[in-house]
């Protein structure tokens, strides 16, 4: 149990491009904090920083305030679940689960009383004479999970560790390691590309893209205020809308048409955005506020409701509809903003 | 992670313990002194030219090459058929042929020679020459079937049925899609069975004799009388056929592929 | 169909029932026979105490070749392994030379290296670490050095396909539980190729202990191995019979010890199977 900062990382494979730049965040002591962001854009890289697999060329790793730059590996007392498991193929589960206890140095009663209770919670009991190779996916994810959690780690590190598991075994682990993580209070940073599952089991979020952080924040920070045209995007926000410029306190000109907002005024926003499903579309004018006559271009079916393609003053904007009106194409509709749906991005 | 310290130097003195006897080779193969020197005071390349003068060598040299080809090819032509038949033919037991087919691996390459001496040259009277052959095809054939069997179990077996289908026969169905498909394997099986048998020594020894001189027999004959750098530069055009070899292999199957 | 097929298997079949067993069986049965009773031969060869000591001889050299291989071998495959992509190649190239390479050349090698007026020798006088030459060559130590020089190529072969394909991942959480690298060397890496470095081990030894090469040019006339002792039995001396008792016994021990290496790796193999 401790609290990690992360420093000012920066890091470049082949010291040209950049793959890390300027990175920093905190997490708290027994806090989650998941990091999102789409493949590539540096995940794995840092939380191998973190572990100390890989020396970043600039910045700085603190665990409870002391820098663990120079501790190698072995000595931090991590905990790490790879995104392969990585587990040791010639070693029974039990052997699995007891080999860090081992380095550690426990006598052997101790090693088997612990090795035991976190078998149980991790359901794995009946397994323990297994090899890894005679166990199902979902298994060996507990016994990753296991494995790295028996030695009370000062951080757990995970890496993806359900992105090899069905969608219903997902759900499932991810609940499972919430509540293990909560019950031990372990310090955890969780890599993962699935929204859904960040915002189910994290304290915090940090949404990353190239290398960068662009928001750190609860998930509903995230979910309802996200600050940048990227991190709007990746939390389901479509329609975008360049700000040209600040007409009144709360009113903005885009396309040469004017936005209502609700938000607070001394934000300065490069663009608006409101959610599809956050736009009411009606046949006939009703003289609301923000609304804009249209035309339907296209739709599709999404499965309890209709995503429409509708070409207004304002740009193309994609509303979703449930199908209580069914509209077609070239059908001329209004389209109306909700004020306080509204929302600023700064970039 | 970062390579360990001590690996870096295990490896670095283990390969320095590979290259460096076969550099000093080299090195005296140039020599000016009448006997191996080191280091050398001199530069020639006289003992190159001396080996000319070495009727045993330049004959050895010749016929060794003859009859590691003759017998690799014999090899291919006894192996290959007997190969698609273990693997495509469908015939039961195929362990038990491959067991036959690849004992002479588990023999001893003094106990081959020794035996065909006994049993080819002192009770058939068959003449040296053949007997040789007949050694080094044993060298050679379990290669043949090894990478030749591989080649053929990568190779994806709907192919020929493919080819079957649109009305070709299994004999022209193996010349047309099998043996091209698997002609890699058939080279690098040739190149390996060549090299073994040309560079076999206890087979040659007990198969060849006075008046039937083969490379190996020659240079060890040299070698018991003299010690001086003709043998460090016929070792030099040895390696010369080594690195031809290589080149050979890399060319036909990728070295990288021998380590799979 | 079939029964053409298995036509095609008969020249391989012929060829080698001919130049195989007709000549194995042709040397087994006069030391079958012999004077006296069944076995009479074997025994009297496997009593003498001169015979004895070659045997031994043999196997020693053999085990001492194995280790010192294994010793070198592994790290060294684990070395090239882990090289970046140009180095490696170049590594192979340099691993695979010498076992393309004819081996009196390699052998000679430390004939310069090692001999009364060789290299070695030259260097220690030359800075007066001895006053007159060492006799290194000649003798059991050379025999296992040129052994040794001939055998690590192939103990690196049979490991870095497996080594190569290892999943570093694993070592890393290792070492994230707490393993010093030298611990996830024993417990984590050498598991997980321990079936390799076994048939990597059969290799080696029964090579060296059928060598017949290296023993003649670099060991010494009065330390004869079993291959020597074939050799300057049916050539030399050409008492075939006991050629054939010696060449029955190679075999049998070089299989023998084949075969205990094989069951050691099928109790292995539950676990490493599945890797
Ligand atoms: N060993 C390496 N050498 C060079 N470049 C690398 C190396 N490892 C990763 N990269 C590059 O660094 C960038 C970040 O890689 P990283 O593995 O951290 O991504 P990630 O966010 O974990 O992606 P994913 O979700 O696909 O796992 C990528 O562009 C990748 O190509
Ligand atoms: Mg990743």
């Amino acid at each position: 149990m401790a609290e990690v900062t992360i420093k000012n990382l920066e890091l470049s494979y082949d010291k040209k491009h950049d793959v890390l730049s300027d990175l920093s965040m905190k997490v708290k002591n027994g806090e989650l904090v998941s990091i999102l962001g789409p493949s590539g854009c540096g995940k794995t890289t840092t939380l191998r920083i973190i572990a100390g697999l890989l020396k970043p060329d600039h910045g700085n790793i603190l665990v409870d305030n002391h820098d663990i730059g120079r501790t190698p590996v072995y000595k931090r007392d991590f905990g790490m679940v790879f995104q392969s498991y990585a587990l040791f193929p010639h070693l029974t589960v039990f052997s699995n689960v007891a080999f860090g206890l081992k380095m550690r140095h426990l006598s052997r009663h101790e090693i088997q009383n612990k090795v035991k209770q976190v078998l149980e919670i991790t359901n794995l009991t009946n397994l323990a004479k297994r090899f890894p190779s005679e166990l199902s996916g979902g298994q060996q994810q507990r016994v990753s999970l296991a494995r790295a959690i028996v030695v009370n780690p000062r951080v757990l590190l995970m890496d993806e560790p359900l992105s090899n598991l069905d969608a219903k075994l997902r759900v499932e682990m991810r609940e499972d390691i919430r509540s293990i993580q909560q019950k031990l209070h372990i310090t955890t940073i969780f890599v993962t590309h699935d929204q859904q599952e960040c915002f189910a089991i994290s304290d915090h979020v940090a949404v990353m893209n190239h290398g960068k952080f662009e928001q750190i924040g609860t998930p509903q920070d995230i979910y309802y205020h996200p600050q940048t045209l990227f991190v709007a995007h990746f939390v389901g926000y479509e329609n975008f809308f360049k700000v040209e410029k600040q007409i009144e306190n709360n009113e903005y000109q885009v396309n040469h048409q004017v936005i209502h907002t609700d938000f607070d005024h001394s934000y300065e926003p490069k663009y608006l955005t409101i959610r599809p499903n956050e736009i009411d579309l009606h046949q006939h004018k009703n003289n609301q506020m923000n609304e804009f006559n249209g035309k339907v271009v296209n739709f599709s079916f999404l499965g309890g409701s209709y995503r429409y393609m509708i070409q207004t003053d304002l740009g193309l904007l994609q509303v979703d509809q449930n199908d209580k009106d069914k509209f077609d194409v070239n059908d001329s509709v209004y389209v109306s903003l909700n004020s306080q749906l509204v929302i600023p991005l700064l970039k | 992670m970062h390579s360990h310290k001590v690996l870096n130097v295990i490896g670095t003195v283990a390969i320095l313990f590979l290259v460096f006897p076969l550099i000093f080779i080299i090195i005296t193969s140039f020599g000016t002194g009448s006997t191996i020197e080191f280091p050398i005071k001199g530069f020639t390349f006289n003992w190159y030219l001396h080996i000319l003068d070495q009727p045993d060598m330049i004959s050895g040299l010749e016929t060794s090459l003859l009859v590691s080809f003759i017998a690799s090819a014999f090899g291919l032509l006894i192996g290959i058929p007997a190969v698609y038949a273990m693997f495509r033919g469908g015939i039961h037991h195929t362990a038990w042929f491959q067991m036959l087919f690849l004992s002479p691996t588990f023999l001893p390459e003094v106990v081959i020679g020794f035996s065909l001496y006994q049993g080819l040259i002192i009770t058939l009277h068959w003449p040296m020459m053949i007997s040789l052959i007949v050694g080094y095809f044993l060298l050679g054939f379990p290669f043949v079937i090894r990478l030749v069997g591989a080649g053929l179990n990568m190779m994806d077996p709907h192919m020929e049925e493919a080819a079957w289908i649109s009305g070709c026969s299994r004999l022209k169905g193996f010349f047309k899609i099998v043996l091209p498909n698997i002609k890699s394997s058939i080279a690098a099986a040739f190149i390996f069975s060549f090299i073994n048998s040309f560079n076999s020594i206890p087979v040659t020894l007990f198969l060849s004799g006075p008046g039937f001189n083969m490379l190996p027999t020659s240079i060890l004959n040299y070698m018991q009388e003299n010690y001086d750098p003709t043998i460090s530069a016929i070792s030099v055009i040895l390696m010369l056929i080594t690195t031809l070899i290589m080149m050979l292999i890399n060319h036909f199957m990728g070295l990288n592929r021998l380590l799979k | 169909m079939k029964k053409r097929m298995i036509l095609l298997t008969f020249p391989g079949i012929l060829a080698l029932l001919l130049f195989v067993v007709f000549p194995m069986v042709q040397i087994i049965i006069p030391t079958l026979s012999g004077q006296g009773s069944f076995g009479s031969l074997y025994l009297n060869f496997l009593k003498d105490t001169y015979n004895q000591r070659i045997i031994l001889r043999t196997l020693w050299i053999s085990l001492l070749t194995t280790i010192i291989v294994l010793i070198i071998g592994v790290p060294l495959s684990l070395w090239i392994a882990r090289m970046h992509h140009r180095i490696k190649k170049i590594l192979i190239l340099v691993i695979l030379f010498p076992m393309l390479t004819n081996q009196i050349v390699l052998n000679f090698a430390w004939i310069i290296l090692l001999g009364k007026n060789g290299i070695i020798n030259h260097v220690l006088l030359s800075i007066h670490l001895i006053s007159r030459p060492l006799s290194l060559l000649y003798n059991n130590t050379s025999i296992v050095i040129g052994s040794v020089y001939l055998f690590i190529p192939i103990m690196v072969v049979s490991l870095l396909g497996s080594l190569s394909h290892l999943n570093i991942e694993v070592e890393e959480a290792a070492t994230v539980l707490g393993a010093h690298p030298s611990t996830t060397f024993f417990k984590i890496i050498l598991p997980q190729i321990s079936t390799d470095i076994l048939t990597g081990v059969i290799w080696v030894f029964s090579w060296t202990m059928t060598s017949y090469t290296t023993p003649q040019l670099l060991g010494g006339n009065d330390d004869l191995v079993m291959s020597t002792l074939i050799y300057q039995q049916a050539m030399t001396v050409q008492n075939w019979t006991l050629a054939s008792v010696i060449s029955i016994v190679l075999i049998i021990i070089s299989v023998g010890c084949i075969l205990i290496i094989r069951s050691l790796i099928k109790l292995l193999d539950r676990r490493v199977a599945h890797a």
